[in-house]
């Protein structure tokens, strides 16, 4: 077997992962991005910094996160997925007999039921930020902290604090409600954790059956006080992977060569030299109709060369022949 | 035989008679305790997230009668009418299967079914596994000494709940379940009592108004509670009570459209209206809070416009 | 009179077609967009259903237009549709407009049943055009739904993406435009011989998933963000049973079709013993429906503290498990985002095929 390089991007909100994975699916390499609201751009940087790292011909490419189709275009994409399949195949890889994945991301969490190495349940939230991590960054923030000490600190709680709080900013006066009181800091940072895991397995975890080993992913799972609290609302031992933070694009990268190993074909990958051509979005909103869709055009060197976001399929030139999935 | 009734809901209203109903066809009903942070959370982890608070508090009291007091049975009213063509709500008529998911399995249910054919306290309302138990004549006693029971719940409920004097009057409006439960509203009634405040609730409202057409609707409310509140409202505005509050659970069906009529009604008689929205997750101190700032608002008002 | 009515799939199609039959005026709303979500919830109650929101959005915007009488359907409970506009009339006049309200109440609700409003509205003469005028619209009804029927057909099977769908918008423009029962029948001759022609995929065999729930949430792609095609789209051949014809077979002519009635009944039984309100309980005999019938999966989709929805999803997990059916329930209101939709669609298809995959 001549040596492969698979490559897996997660673009998330928050953050952007880039992966390479040997033949074997082991990680070779990894780089993680702040996105800063600019995906394209970051992935640019992410490319331009793996040229460095002598990496040879690329065998597939595989794409996930919530700014999986723009950036699908722009760089060519073997496969686009969503987070939810690329974190469980993932877990599934590193550990095949998992029953319960927790991933807790920047803007959003899910729970995934695996039985047998395949997910048959999920659930993930997107509209209360009570759940995530940017959520542990605003309380880290407000406490004047660096979001990496809470972790740390909630572990010196001798008797962490109860805060209640359906969204963030209930909890967030209930957090000052407290310090008012007089708790110490570590109680109260306890507390936001279990807050949070509360939180995450109220909404979530409702009517399932959350069954062991656990495995914890994401940003916010290099947290040890969340750890602590999920293993103590849980009552069981949580695995955290050694590659937490980028699980998204290592399945993504593990669905490229899954995809690519079934239909063998040449790999749609544009190459590193992306890192130094142009690439930019315009957006219009089109009155052809009363529906008044936000289209956006990806230009490559200034030609366009895809379209989205219209309903009625009259900008969509270069997606037609992407089936998503 | 041990037989739980959740003290939750409709048991505000009905609870005494049910027990006295249970207790004279020969079981030992067991109440649970009045809900506390344990009914409430066993209730939030069992019931759907977007449940209102009511319902997930009775899952709650079925839990713990189940898990905690380990009782033989559990007794859930299945309230679909209690009066012609006016329901409670969906959830209500979903209650008995929604309740069983919950439920250890093997634990069984009596229910206590209301609806188009079976009046309030007729023996079809009575659960068909006590009903071929027990002779037609013993159910037939036990439920008149129920209809009394209940009959004397009413007239206390009826009963002026707050001070005499000539202070402020504030009309509350609230499902029963909401205002009579002390942790869900928060203990309500108390701190208004405690303020010297004279206090109307829907169950105050003479029957003459509660069963009048309302004004401005094509056709009449077809929600049992949804028109109890309405009529209250409109019964306050005619007393002239110095304000209104509005207690709703989080998640409510009826309440987001009889909210909606009442305030505007409220408005049009220039009548000062705090509508407080309860779920597991409202603070205390911002309730009192919230409570406090209406009360001086009422009484800066009357004491300046007279 | 210039009359205008909520937006929901077919029924603006439906309606436009009866009233000008009828020599009737009518103001349509445009089809939802940002600013029916904006004004729809700026304005309606802050709890209340999101399709209340949109209707409200609909008829301020068909105001703005120059619409001043609104059609629309009443109720008897215990859901909140039957009260919806009772509210929306008073939110619009306190707005300071001035518009009538024609609300078709059925017979048991407590008001003046639905002719007398309607001769009201129409007088005798154009009472007696309605049989036929209706008779049209129904046929019209019918062809749209097979179109629509055939393209969720069509779509996961065709050979190259993008034809079902371009198939679907013209004709379904074209039966709209129809004004002949004979051109209603071109429209529909022609539309089977092209989809025949379309080239498939031989031998595929695409997932089948049951889209059930609340009916204005499930039949209006601009507020379920086009679930039937993003589904389509990932080569799922999509089904339900939810569609305006048989709501007005129901609900409308409940005489003629008890039976159907009944049997949903006996399908939910088992675990919902009686009628909830709103399709709560068709939602629970559907998922009984997808799990006898081998459907690979089901959707639930409800706008957020829809009350007998919740009712149904509370159960279905116990469906789920005994049929071994994998349900997914969307609450989508204005704070849901396509994104998130999507994402947890294709994790739902993917959910299936892969585990679909492992069995085979």
């Amino acid at each position: 077997m001549n040596k492969q390089i698979w490559l897996g991007v997660d673009v998330g909100s928050v953050s952007t992962n880039l992966v390479v994975l040997d033949g074997a699916g082991q990680l070779m390499q990894k780089i993680y991005i702040r996105t800063n609201g600019d995906p394209i751009g970051s992935v640019q940087r992410a490319l331009d910094e793996l040229r460095h790292r002598e990496i040879e011909t690329v065998s597939g490419l595989g794409i996930t996160g919530s700014g999986r189709q723009l950036i699908a275009a722009a760089v060519g994409a073997d496969l686009v997925k969503n987070e939810i399949t690329a974190h469980a195949v993932a877990a599934a890889h590193f550990y095949p007999d998992v029953q319960t994945i927790m991933e807790i991301g920047g803007q959003d969490s899910k729970l995934i039921l695996m039985r047998q190495g395949v997910a048959v349940d999920f659930a993930m939230n997107t509209v209360c930020a009570a759940g995530t991590g940017s959520f542990l960054d605003q309380q880290a923030g407000r406490l004047k902290l660096p979001v990496e000490r809470l972790g740390e600190l909630a572990l010196q709680a001798t008797n962490p604090v109860r805060i209640a709080g359906r969204c963030s900013v209930f909890a967030e006066s209930d957090m000052i409600h407290k310090q008012q009181m007089g708790h110490s800091l570590p109680d109260i940072v306890a507390g936001l954790c279990l807050a949070l895991v509360r939180n995450f397995l109220n909404n979530l975890g409702k009517g399932k059956e959350l069954l062991p080993p656990f495995v914890f992913q994401g940003g916010v799972a290099a947290n040890i006080g969340i750890r602590r609290a999920f293993e103590e609302v849980l009552g069981a031992e949580v695995i955290v992977p050694e590659h937490y933070g980028v699980m998204g694009a290592v399945g993504a990268a593990l669905l490229a060569r899954e995809e690519m190993q079934r239909n063998s074909r040449p790999t749609a990958f544009r190459g590193f030299g992306l890192a130094n051509r142009e690439i930019h979005c315009e957006s219009l909103e089109c009155t052809y109709c009363p529906n008044h869709c936000e289209v956006v055009f990806l230009q490559l060197d200034g030609q366009t060369i895809a379209g989205w976001g219209d309903r009625c399929g009259r900008w969509q030139g270069a997606k037609k022949d992407l089936r998503v999935g | 035989m041990r037989i739980g009734i959740p003290r939750a809901l409709l048991y505000h209203w009905y609870g005494k008679a049910w027990e006295s109903f249970l207790l004279a066809c020969g079981f030992t009903p067991v109440v649970s305790p009045p809900t506390g942070r344990r009914q409430v959370e066993l209730g939030v982890r069992a019931a759907q997230d977007e449940i209102c608070l009511p319902v997930k508090v009775f899952m709650g009291h079925v839990r713990y009668l189940a898990e905690v007091e380990k009782v033989d049975a559990v007794f859930v009213p299945h309230q679909i009418q209690v009066e012609k063509n006016r329901f409670i709500c969906p959830k209500f008529m979903g209650l008995p299967d929604m309740v069983r998911a919950v439920l250890p399995r093997g634990m069984p249910m009596l229910l206590w079914l209301n609806d188009r054919q079976r009046h309030l306290w007729s023996v079809q309302a009575v659960d068909g596994q006590i009903r071929r138990k027990l002779p037609k004549e013993k159910i037939r006693r036990a439920l008149s000494l129920a209809r009394q029971v209940a009959s004397e719940r009413w007239t206390e409920l009826a009963q002026a709940a707050g001070s005499q004097n000539q202070g402020l009057q504030i009309g509350v409006i609230a499902h029963p379940y909401c205002l009579y439960d002390g942790h869900l509203s928060m203990d309500l009634l108390g701190r208004l009592r405690a303020a010297d405040v004279q206090v109307l609730t829907p169950e105050m409202t003479p029957d003459r108004w509660l069963q009048a057409k309302i004004p401005g609707l094509n056709k009449p409310l077809f929600w049992t509670l949804g028109r109890r509140i309405m009529a209250a409202a409109l019964y306050y505005a005619e007393q002239g009570v110095d304000g209104v509050i509005h207690l709703a659970a989080f998640g409510c069906g009826p309440e987001s459209v009889v909210g909606e009529l009442v305030a505007r009604r409220l408005q049009e008689h220039g009548i000062p209206l705090l509508g407080l929205n309860l779920d597991e997750h409202t603070g205390e101190a911002g309730f009192a809070t919230r409570l406090e700032a209406f009360l001086d608002l009422v009484t800066r008002r009357k004491s300046c416009c007279g | 009179m210039r009359v205008t009515f909520p937006q929901m799939a077919e029924v603006q199609i439906l309606l436009e077609t009866i009233l000008h039959e009828l020599g009737v005026e009518t103001v349509s709303p445009p089809p939802i967009n940002g600013e029916t979500v904006e004004l729809g919830v700026k304005y309606a109650p802050e709890f209340i259903c999101y399709p209340f929101k949109m209707n409200l959005g609909n008829y301020l915007q068909a105001l703005q237009r120059g619409a001043d009488t609104v059609l629309m359907a009443g109720g008897c409970g215990p859901c909140r549709f039957g009260n919806y506009a009772e509210v929306q009339q008073e939110i619009l006049r306190g707005l300071g407009y001035d518009v009538k309200f024609i609300i078709l109440e059925p017979p048991r609700a407590g008001a003046p049943p639905f002719w007398r409003e309607l001769l009201a509205f129409l007088g005798w003469r154009r009472m007696l055009k309605l049989p036929q005028a209706l008779g049209f619209a129904w046929k019209k009804l019918n062809v749209l739904e097979e179109i629509n029927r055939k393209v969720r057909w069509l779509q996961p099977r065709e050979a190259q993406v993008g034809n079902a769908l371009a198939l679907y918008r013209r004709y379904r423009r074209l039966a709209a435009e129809a004004s002949l029962v004979k051109d209603l029948a071109l429209v529909r001759e022609s539309f089977r011989q092209e989809l025949a022609a379309v080239p498939r995929r031989e031998g595929y065999r695409p997932l089948r998933i049951l889209l059930a729930g609340e009916i204005y949430m499930v039949l209006e792609p601009n507020v379920n963000f086009h679930v039937e095609e993003t589904l389509g789209r990932m080569d799922v051949e999509v089904h339900r049973a939810i569609s305006i014809s048989n709501w007005v077979k129901e609900n409308l002519l409940r005489g003629l079709n008890r039976r159907a009635v009944q049997r949903q009944a006996l399908r939910a039984e088992k675990y919902l013993r009686c009628f909830v309100g709103g399709h709560g309980r068709e939602t629970v005999a559907e998922a009984v429906h997808a799990g006898v019938n081998g459907y690979d999966g089901m959707v639930q989709i409800m706008p957020f503290t829809c009350m007998p929805e919740l009712v149904a999803q509370s159960i279905l997990p116990e469906v789920g498990r005994d049929y071994r059916l994998p349900v997914m329930t969307l609450i989508l209101d204005e704070h849901s985002g396509e994104a998130g939709v999507c994402t947890r669609l294709e994790a739902f298809v993917d959910l299936i095929r892969r585990g679909r995959e492992k069995s085979a």
